[in-house]
């Protein structure tokens, strides 16, 4: 499979249009669903997506075999999401920084009769900002350094969005839990 | 009981939403247009990196041309001022010979080999027009002009020294 999807990616960088179908077919689905993450409209993650993969293919001769194809071409396509957010006026940036670092930073501890899509509804109630950061980090999976890189914002930002999006979401949460429970 | 929902969405890998019928084709589309757009693009960067090499060619080669004429020139107007020098100076000392000299004979005898020298010295001239840059044609302009001048030089010498043997002579008989 590897091999195959190698001489694929071979066939890209010679600019071949089967080849590039190809790995299209591959991770359309998946690269589809990450980008309705973030676009609720399919039509405009469709067109974000497919303009993702054209960005893919006109750098793939950057792309290095150190890392999966799969993870190279989502970061492609998750800055291509972050980007047409940009575009659409959404700032990432804060001025009011808050001054006393939580230690707690690490507690992502819920309580386990909560499910995932009931995570994910409450992730989309978040401001768009901490959305961003939360879903890049839970869901997506990136580190700080990564988030920073992707949203060309300081560290410090991604944390503090991070830390209010968790927070928040507890809040959240909690309601949700309380009101099941009760 | 707590669980780390970090872990949970390890393993978020469901594909909820659908794309539409049509993306395969549309996207078949976007891509044909996107490639021949990217081959443009690069026709048009060979092109440009062509006609960039030409200029510079061109340029390289009209500047060295250019300095090339320049040092012709430079060449041309240095000869024809040692030219200028020698000739004036033949000239001063073609006049002293003929004050100093007496004997018609060899007067006329030195008058021919001049003229010769200068006939050659015209010849070697046109080779010089024909070709300026030869530094052998140079040489032999200037040991020509050099000859003439040596030769006047030792004739008037030599007159001068007979001279002074005659009146030591004829202060001796005296």
């Amino acid at each position: 499979m590897q091999k195959e999807q190698k001489t694929i990616i071979k066939s890209c960088v010679k600019g071949n249009e089967k080849a590039q179908m190809q790995l299209y077919n591959l991770y359309c689905d998946a690269m589809f669903n990450i980008v309705c993450r973030y676009f609720k409209n399919t039509e405009d993650a469709k067109d974000i997506m497919q303009d993702g993969f054209l960005k893919a293919f006109s750098n793939i001769k950057k792309y290095k075999s150190d890392y999966s194809f799969g993870s190279w071409l989502k970061r492609i396509i998750i800055n291509q999401c972050i980007d047409t957010l940009r575009k659409q006026k959404m700032e990432f940036t804060i001025i009011d920084y808050e001054k006393i670092e939580i230690i707690d930073d690490e507690n992502w501890s819920f309580n386990n009769s909560i499910s995932k899509e009931t995570i994910i509804t409450a992730i989309e109630q978040l401001n768009e900002k901490h959305q961003i950061v939360v879903k890049l980090y839970l869901i997506e999976g990136y580190d700080h350094a990564e988030i920073s890189q992707i949203l060309n914002i300081p560290l410090k930002t991604s944390r503090t969005h991070l830390r209010r999006g968790r927070l928040r979401l507890k809040e959240l949460l909690k309601t949700t839990y309380n009101e099941a429970r009760y | 009981m707590k669980q780390d929902i970090r872990d949970l969405f390890r393993k978020y890998e469901v594909f909820n939403n659908k794309l539409p019928d049509t993306h395969k084709q549309e996207f078949y589309d976007k891509l044909k247009g996107f490639n021949s757009k990217t081959n443009k693009q690069l026709n048009y960067k060979n092109i440009y990196r062509l006609a960039a090499t030409l200029l510079l060619f061109f340029a390289v080669g009209y500047f060295m041309l250019q300095g090339n004429l320049k040092n012709q020139s430079e060449l041309v107007e240095q000869i024809e001022t040692i030219e200028q020098e020698y000739l004036l100076n033949i000239n001063k000392e073609w006049h002293n010979f003929l004050t100093i000299a007496k004997d018609e004979k060899l007067v006329k005898r030195y008058k021919k080999r001049l003229e010769d020298l200068n006939k050659d010295y015209q010849e070697i001239s046109e080779q010089f027009k024909v070709d300026t840059n030869n530094i052998l044609i140079v040489e032999t302009l200037i040991e020509n002009l050099n000859t003439r001048l040596q030769l006047l030089k030792d004739i008037q010498e030599h007159i001068t020294l007979l001279n002074q043997e005659n009146e030591y002579y004829e202060n001796t008989t005296i």
